[in-house]
């Protein structure tokens, strides 16, 4: 059960669309931190990549440096970010550009910890890709260093908490809109290879490092590679994190040789004896990503850049919900939620808000740096992220092993 | 591996759909049509730069900031039928790639429909090569190729382009075309319900059936070619795309046009005629 704050909710969602007024910017117009700010980016590759393009967007961000150790990656990102010094090494960055104010770390995942650890102990603010590491050890090391970092700033990059559709999901799914807390399940479906080509003639290590996600001994899986932001997504939701997990997966469509699998299924079981059901695949496509979180007044579907409430019949009707936009879905019909709804309404324009107006990165790229110029809580901070992390990578374990795995609280104990 | 690469390539392209689609609300262009312009990565920058630069030399011919005439013309899922707003053309963007900023006038709104498919081409065309992909087609659906390589025991990909039931057959090897016709699109919304819905007079019975490239300049349909074709070497798919549009505008070659294109217009009643320029280049074969 949730403990549903009704008071909250009636704040919040008091009068006609009301509950979407409370949302933070929606970057309908470009956001502009407080002040400039210096950034450098750790890992150039296609996370870098969109990273750079969602920084390009706010005002006052400088990119003055570009660190990779691959001498393409490096080439190809100085040249989207003009203006930016290129490093093979981040701690030759660190050494050089002693006035860079934030570090954005979007290296392969098991790579996280010590770059964190060196941009910290440099005095920088850091922005680190979720999953935030790839061992429990680590997790706990990144949480311990940023809590001994005074005032940095460090975040990690669990999107959901930033996303103004999930934000606002979010106070639907607290209050009586939803009410009692019945199961979530999510799914992360892309057919892809989920391999990465090299250059042409690299030699098998360097293979072996591009392909780092196909590695038993340092990925996470599908897991923690696709499934970490969602479970940080549930975890958030609830106010809570499991007790135990059942995994199981196996290589179905990808059969190349590969050990990690490329189909799996998890279930979580919490306290309350609620459940919450995880499957992806990168052998199948339909249905793509999303998560479901059920109540007994209202199932919640979030789609990262949609969001949609379906009532039960017996559910009590909101006043705001004259105003609400519709979707039908076979035989259900869903509200969709439409952050900054409120404004749109009194423009004519609520169907305009449909789908939200940029990236989920961009909204957690801002937070970070309203964190930064503004002294704004950080949306998730390293302990946050490395809970969700130590519950991807023991979901992971539990798949490797087909098996149910305890999850100790202590380890969530920083 | 060759799958992968392939995916990769892939990649690219739906990356591209993403940040360069009018509909998607988290696009880009929906991004700098809601601001009225903003910052930009230098990538874009080099695009709504190539799309000025042929503005400029085509005397306008081509406009990337069509979008809310077509929205209000109907090519638009939302459209409603209803042809609001003035009757002016829309207004222009100022890019800057020194800061990587473009502005939009008011009323001007970005629609890179014309040049996207070819601008995402080139990017994937890109990622073969670099992983030492030599020989593929990559083809972004009837209006825009790139042809790396040939096949085996041939000169190059064979194309074939039909206009008004007259088939023309391109061979492309290492190069790019775009075909544009002022055909094969209708409009999302309803025909006008009067007169005074349209901003340039009620469009005649040949225009209603053919009208997704309008002249800039004016405002109207334009068909001074049924078909224009562009080819030029590998990296310029977007500007061929640009070109071919401007085209089917101009109906003729003009000066002002990149030698290092050619160009194969068809006609009503004069059937096809290549246009190369000073410096001839990737001569296509007759049919």
């Amino acid at each position: 059960m949730l403990n549903p704050n009704r008071r909250e909710f009636i704040l919040q969602s008091a009068g006609a669309l009301g509950a979407v007024a409370i949302l933070p910017n929606l970057g309908l117009g470009a956001y502009r931190t407080a002040a400039p700010v210096s950034v450098g980016l750790v890992g150039a590759g296609r996370q870098g990549r969109l990273i750079l393009a969602e920084l390009a967007k706010i005002e006052q961000v400088k990119v003055a440096a570009i660190c990779d150790t691959d001498a393409s990656r490096r080439e190809s990102g100085s040249k989207r970010a003009a203006g930016s010094e290129a490093f093979a090494d981040h701690k030759a960055m660190l050494d050089k550009l002693k006035d860079l104010s934030a570090v954005v770390i979007a290296t392969p995942t098991h790579l996280h910890k010590q770059i964190a650890l060196d941009c910290l102990a440099a005095g920088k603010h850091v922005y680190c890709e979720a999953p935030l590491a790839h061992t429990v050890e680590d997790c706990r090391a990144i949480a311990a260093a940023a809590a001994g970092a005074g005032k940095q700033v460090f975040a990690c990059g669990f999107e959901g908490r930033s996303n103004p559709i999930y934000k606002l999901a979010r106070t639907f799914f607290r209050s009586d809109a939803v009410r009692d807390f019945v199961s979530a399940e999510a799914q992360s479906f892309k057919k892809e290879s989920w391999r990465f080509p090299a250059p042409p003639g690299s030699d098998a290590a360097r293979e072996k490092a591009e392909n780092w996600r196909l590695d038993p001994a340092i990925s996470t899986g599908l897991a923690g590679e696709l499934g970490a932001q969602q479970f940080d997504v549930v975890h958030w939701y609830l106010n809570k994190l499991p007790t135990s997990v059942f995994g199981t997966g196996a290589v179905l469509a990808q059969n190349d040789g590969r050990e990690v699998a490329d189909s799996i299924h998890c279930n979580f079981g919490f306290e309350s004896n609620a459940r919450f059901a995880f499957s992806a695949s990168v052998g199948n496509s339909y249905g793509g990503r999303f998560e479901v979180l059920r109540g007994t007044n209202a199932a919640i579907k979030l789609a990262w850049t949609h969001g949609w409430m379906f009532k039960e019949a017996d559910a009590p009707t909101q006043g705001w919900e004259v105003y609400a936009n519709r979707q039908q879905f076979f035989n259900d019909e869903g509200i969709t939620l439409i952050a900054d709804a409120t404004k749109l309404a009194e423009q004519g324009n609520l169907k305009e808000g449909v789908g939200l107006p940029n990236k989920s990165l961009y909204y957690a790229l801002a937070d970070f740096l309203m964190s930064v110029t503004e002294n704004k809580p950080v949306a998730c901070d390293a302990a946050t992220g490395a809970k969700s992390t130590i519950v991807a990578i023991l979901a992971n374990q539990a798949v490797v092993k087909n098996q149910i795995l305890t999850i100790d609280p202590a380890l969530f104990s920083f | 591996m060759l799958r992968a690469v392939g995916e990769l390539a892939l990649r690219e392209v739906e990356h591209w759909h993403e940040r360069l689609s009018r509909f998607r609300s988290d696009s880009d262009v929906a991004r700098l049509n809601r601001g009225g312009g903003g910052r930009v990565d230098t990538e874009l920058c080099r695009l709504l730069a190539l799309c000025e630069s042929v503005h400029q030399s085509s005397g306008g011919a081509f406009d990337a900031c069509l979008g809310a005439l077509m929205e209000r013309l109907g090519f638009h899922p939302r459209s409603n039928g209803r042809l609001a707003g003035s009757a002016e053309t829309d207004r222009r963007m100022v890019v800057d790639p020194e800061l990587t900023r473009v502005t939009l006038a008011p009323g001007a709104s970005l629609d890179l429909g014309a040049v996207a498919k070819g601008f995402a081409l080139d990017r994937a065309a890109e990622i073969l090569l670099e992983h030492g992909v030599g020989c593929a087609l990559l083809h972004g659906g009837t209006s825009s190729v790139v042809a790396l390589g040939a096949p085996k025991n041939a000169e190059g990909w064979r194309i074939a382009v039909r206009s008004e039931g007259q088939s023309r057959l391109i061979t492309l090897s290492n190069q790019a075309m775009s075909v544009s016709a002022p055909r094969g699109r209708t409009t999302f919304a309803a025909k006008p319900s009067s007169p005074c819905d349209h901003p340039f007079g009620p469009p005649t019975a040949s225009e209603t059936e053919a009208t997704h490239i309008l002249d800039p300049r004016t405002g109207r349909p334009a068909r001074a070619a049924d078909t224009a074709v562009v080819i030029g070497p590998l990296g310029t798919a977007a500007l061929c795309d640009a070109w071919s549009t401007a085209l089917v505008v101009l109906g003729s070659r003009p000066a002002t046009m990149p030698p290092e294109l050619t160009c194969l217009l068809h006609a009503p009643g004069t059937g096809w005629c290549t246009h190369t320029a000073l410096i001839p280049h990737a001569e296509p074969q007759p049919s």
